[in-house]
């Protein structure tokens, strides 16, 4: 059972995600529980005060997008909700002005 | 909130900055008549330039209009809005413009306060074109150390980033 359903899901992603990006399962078999031990998860917006987040800096954003160019999702990333806001924002104005790229696709 | 209830009569702005890129092939030259095209521009329509730099010329992170690198401009300005859609304006008639971007940093600006801050320095250009790219000089204060650390796919299952399935 839960085969084909990972099978069903990796045909409709096939062009435009690709794998690396795909996000987690959804209502699968128990995604990330067990397997590993817990990670700390702290924003480290939060955690340090002194870190701006800012469209002119594609370096410091550069964190936050996949190999792929897409946003890293805030449960992945560990961000608050309000800086994971800020970053998208930023990473959306970096792409518009040709700092950072909508898409990075393998040639 | 505190600066718009100051003294009647105080003028209040917006502060804006704009990012423009330039053809690649624009030299010193062409950066210099944008910077006084533009600085025209805002003085005309009761703006006032704060702040003026030219990154240099980058790669673009995708092509625009056949052209793989730009030559970066940073302009910023306090004015009203009607000041940015005249500023765009001209952007938009200018062919050597790949592209540009106007963000609102701060709204109630005291003009007269704001710009008694800005030091001639700052409104002249000091960077030339010359190839800025990718110096990833040192770390980000605050990553430097969880480089090796911080990786944004550790934690999630070998399942869900997909490997192979086979």
């Amino acid at each position: 059972m839960p085969r084909k359903e990972m099978g069903g899901k990796g045909g409709r992603g096939g062009d435009r995600g690709g794998r690396d990006d795909r996000d987690g399962e959804r209502g699968g078999k128990g995604g990330g529980r067990g397997g590993r031990p817990a990670r700390r998860k702290v924003c480290r917006f939060c955690a340090d005060a002194n870190i701006q987040i800012d469209y002119k800096d594609p370096h410091m954003l550069r964190y936050f997008i996949t190999e792929r160019g897409k946003i890293i999702p805030r449960r992945i990333s560990a961000n608050c909700s309000k800086h994971q806001r800020k970053v998208s924002e930023a990473i959306k104005r970096a792409r518009t002005i040709a700092l950072m790229p909508f898409t990075v696709t393998g040639q | 909130m505190s600066e718009a209830v100051a003294t009647p009569g105080t003028r209040l702005a917006r502060e804006y900055e704009t990012v423009v890129i330039l053809k690649s092939d624009t030299d010193d030259d062409g950066v210099e008549k944008a910077n006084t095209r533009l600085a025209a521009v805002i003085e005309k329509n009761a703006g006032g330039l704060v702040a003026v730099d030219v990154w240099g010329k980058k790669k673009l992170a995708y092509p625009i209009k056949h052209d793989v690198k730009g030559v970066y401009c940073y302009f910023k300005y306090l004015g009203e809005s009607k000041l940015v859609a005249e500023v765009e304006r001209n952007l938009r008639m200018w062919d050597d413009v790949l592209k540009y971007q106007t963000v609102r940093i701060a709204d109630d600006v005291d003009y007269a306060a704001k710009m008694a801050t800005v030091l001639p320095e700052h409104v002249q250009l000091r960077k030339k074109v010359a190839d800025a790219d990718e110096v990833p000089a040192a770390p980000l204060p605050g990553f430097e150390e969880e480089e090796e650390e911080f990786d944004p796919l550790a934690d999630v299952p070998d399942a869900d980033i997909g490997g192979d399935k086979e």
